[in-house]
């Protein structure tokens, strides 16, 4: 029989890896030199590992709606004109899908209209919680990435870079308590800072906005500009008025994203 | 001499907490913006559990290296949650020593006082790194993880701790 371990070396082991912990995020908070490369490669690890082994559950899950669209497909078979229809049907759906990769393929180029280059990123994992509003792509420093870049959808912000590992990236979404991005709002361009707040209904708040300002309704917002990081004019949502109060709409849904373009300088 | 038979429970249990770290990537895709994790915190309740009831089933080592993965994944600072799996781990073998098992109630109030403890440093962790929290959030986290403990006790009673003695029986 293996034997037991006596409680004192289980407390000196135990008290060793909480002064590891300690030191390794006080290492990781100073953004130490020692701890940067290490970390890149067990985000990286993580980031590829943890997509890998939900992709399967992500299949499993769309099984019911596979399910659904094969029944109905078998009952249009049954019969012969429904068949036709089918057929016209799938022609038409095929047509669809044709234009849906045509527009695809034209979101890279209207995301040039940035006059930056931009790269299309997979997303791997979503992290959604008390802790933090994020994601991960799989884009890293080895792909031209850098920390504060911006992420679009559709010509949409979705937010920053905030980490880069070697092949993979986290992106900080707007709604992150963490985020914050200066804007300008309306015809008359109002300064502010964009701040993810989870009491607001929208996620996000509008800070540091002029003494005197006057918000309508619809009013747009679009970044500001930060040197070189963030350029000017990314459009990110309007201003709705509920109740004498404005609250900002996104034109985007920030869930079930696949791919991103994220603008990298030039 | 005797084969010693390998115990894969702390494989198994690391994998468990695992899924849980994982599977908000999952519903989101499956059930949209519905985000459970945002009540409660199962990974809190997992660890404590089979550190309350079945210590064994987790190493100090193991749950070291699963806070390190959580962190990667979450975008904390390397470290936190490391530490706040062991303060959970040790709170509960302590509390099992001193035998506050004996009834249901007193189990669920120590599972309490341990995720209230470990909320408190996780919040000054945050504090001291600069990272932004929402108290609010944690508060509802740490009220709706309290809660919810009988309900996912039950379940993991009488599904897991059932099947650890079905296994038994088969050894025998």
């Amino acid at each position: 029989m293996k034997a037991e371990r006596p409680a004192s070396d289980k407390n000196i082991r135990f008290l060793l890896l909480g002064f590891i912990c300690f030191v390794l995020t006080y290492l990781d908070y100073s953004n130490s030199a020692y701890i940067k490369k290490t970390k890149s490669v067990i985000n990286d690890g993580a980031a590829y590992v943890s997509y890998w082994i939900v992709r399967p559950f992500q299949l499993i899950t769309e099984i019911p709606t596979v399910y659904n669209e094969f029944s109905l497909l078998q009952k249009k078979f049954e019969n012969q004109e429904e068949l036709k229809n089918t057929i016209s049907k799938l022609q038409l759906e095929n047509d669809f899908l044709k234009k849906d990769l045509q527009k695809y393929l034209s979101i890279q180029e209207q995301e040039k209209n940035y006059s930056r280059p931009s790269i299309i990123a997979k997303v791997l994992f979503n992290s959604k919680n008390i802790y933090a509003n994020n994601f991960l792509i799989d884009k890293g420093s080895l792909d031209g990435i850098k920390v504060g870049n911006p992420v679009i959808k559709n010509n949409n912000l979705l937010g920053q870079i905030s980490e880069v590992n070697f092949k993979s990236s986290r992106v900080i979404l707007l709604k992150d308590l963490n985020s914050r991005i200066p804007v300008l709002i309306g015809e008359k361009l109002y300064t502010g800072i964009m701040v993810g707040d989870l009491n607001e209904t929208s996620g996000v708040k509008l800070e540091f906005l002029p003494k005197e300002y006057e918000f309508q309704d619809q009013d747009k917002i679009y970044t500001s500009e930060i040197e070189s990081i963030l350029p000017k004019g990314i459009y990110i949502g309007k201003l709705i008025k509920q109740n004498n109060n404005y609250l900002v709409e996104f034109n985007y849904n920030f869930i079930n994203l696949d791919y991103v373009s994220v603008l990298i300088e030039q | 001499m005797a084969k010693v038979k390998k115990n894969y429970n702390d494989l198994l249990s690391v994998l468990i907490v695992l899924i849980v770290t994982l599977a908000p990537s999952i519903s989101l895709e499956a059930f949209g913006d519905i985000q459970l994790n945002k009540y409660f915190n199962l990974e809190f309740i997992i660890i404590y559990f089979f550190s309350f009831n079945r210590f064994k089933y987790f190493r100090a080592i193991s749950l070291f290296v699963l806070g390190i993965i959580v962190d990667s994944l979450i975008g904390n600072y390397l470290g936190i949650s490391s530490i706040a799996f062991l303060i959970l781990y040790k709170i509960a073998i302590y509390q099992n020593t001193i035998q506050v098992r004996s009834i249901f109630i007193s189990e669920w109030i120590a599972f309490g006082l341990a995720i209230f403890v470990v909320y408190v440093v996780e919040l000054v962790m945050f504090y001291l790194t600069g990272v932004k929290t929402d108290i609010q959030a944690f508060v509802l986290n740490f009220i709706g993880s309290f809660l919810s403990y009988p309900i996912f006790w039950i379940i993991l009673k009488y599904s897991f701790l059932r099947l650890e003695r079905f296994s038994n029986d088969k050894d025998e």
